[in-house]
């Protein structure tokens, strides 16, 4: 019997280069150094980057890079979830998982690509995203319900929304190329969002639980990006009060 | 008059829900899995029917909300609209005052 897939690879074997980094694992240098170029390390968010880029085009790369953070992570699990799985799935949904990891992959590819257009590459912002990678998933993120959840359907889901929001800004302030890019992943993006679906309702047909586990995981993704919101209203009501105290209003 | 959701197409992404300036589509507390807009609180602005990436979103003109409820929703509606657009002028400007900033120190 031939072995599976993941006895045959060594998956230490894939590394990024450079290697993933958060905000807070760079050194108090690179910290600064951040700082400098966004005007504070708080303001890596892209709900903010998003409209300093509308005012200077150099901070779409920071922008870009919080993008191509998930894109890198969907390869993660899709990719593990592909040769990792011990969970009896169907064929056609672990096909339809491989079928993500390669458009990720090229996602990743045009994002890249897109960075070294808009004059950064990638290592010169941090990742965006937290949580395991590669081959420090545990296996219950692994789970079929969790990852067809909180992936495919609530993060890509998500990512629809982005996608759109940057669309037209890039639309709005000329930057052509991606513009094009944005509107090209979101076509791939809704098509995971229809795969994820598809399968967490086949799986429900089979295993009812899922759909609970599923609900919660999709309720908790939302509940992070709600974060991400709620900070950006922290620092805007912040940047007021400094206004305020240093006698400018405007 | 109000929106419904072609169940059977609705791949369950939320763009809709995210937009509803009423929060009447619900999916959280679905028994089936799907979201659905209650149309006693849809006061058909047509918004998520425009950001639905499959088309399965349609006005319905025999669903009719009660008039109480549409006031309602129309309150609502209004709030959130007040809010959104606080939100977002107040995240441009302090975007902005971040790139003068950055410009004023010369990087």
């Amino acid at each position: 019997m031939t072995r599976a897939l993941k006895e045959r690879v060594d998956s230490r074997e894939a590394r990024r280069e450079p290697p993933y980094r958060s905000t807070m694992e760079l050194t108090p240098e690179q910290q600064k150094t951040l700082g400098e170029k966004l005007g504070g390390i708080q303001n890596y968010n892209p709900v903010v980057l998003r409209e300093m880029a509308r005012k200077d085009r150099r901070f779409f790369a920071p922008l870009i890079m919080s993008i191509l953070s998930a894109e890198f992570r969907g390869i993660d699990f899709f990719g593990r979830f592909v040769v990792d799985t011990e969970e009896e799935v169907p064929w056609h949904m672990t096909l339809g998982f491989a079928r993500q990891t390669f458009d990720e992959s090229r996602h990743t590819l045009l994002n890249m690509k897109l960075l070294v257009h808009l004059g950064s590459s990638l290592g010169e912002f941090p990742d965006i995203i937290l949580g395991p990678q590669r081959d420090n998933i545990p296996p219950e993120e692994l789970d079929p319900a969790i990852l067809l959840a909180r992936v495919n359907v609530a993060l890509e889901g998500f990512a629809l929304t982005t996608f759109e929001e940057i669309r037209a800004l890039a639309e709005q302030t000329g930057e052509e190329m991606v513009a094009h890019c944005h509107d090209y992943n979101m076509a791939d993006e809704v098509t995971h969002v229809a795969l994820g679906d598809y399968w967490l309702e086949k799986l429900s047909q089979v295993q009812p639980w899922r759909k609970e586990r599923a609900r919660a995981a999709q309720q908790e993704f939302e509940t992070n990006i709600a974060m991400v919101r709620q900070m950006a209203r922290s620092y805007m009501a912040s940047a007021q009060q400094e206004q305020t105290t240093n006698g400018n209003g405007s | 008059m109000a929106y419904a959701i072609d169940q059977s197409r609705c791949i369950n992404c939320a763009w809709c829900r995210r937009e509803c300036p009423t929060d009447t589509i619900h999916y959280f507390d679905q028994a089936n899995r799907k979201h659905n807009i209650d149309p006693q609180f849809c006061i058909d602005c047509d918004i998520c029917a425009r950001v639905c990436p499959m088309d399965c979103i349609s006005h319905e003109p025999e669903l009719v909300p009660d008039p109480d409820s549409l006031a309602h929703a129309k309150q609502r509606a209004r709030a959130w609209a007040r809010d959104r657009r606080q939100l977002k002028l107040g995240i441009r400007a302090y975007a902005e005052s971040q790139v003068v900033k950055i410009a004023g120190n010369g990087s």
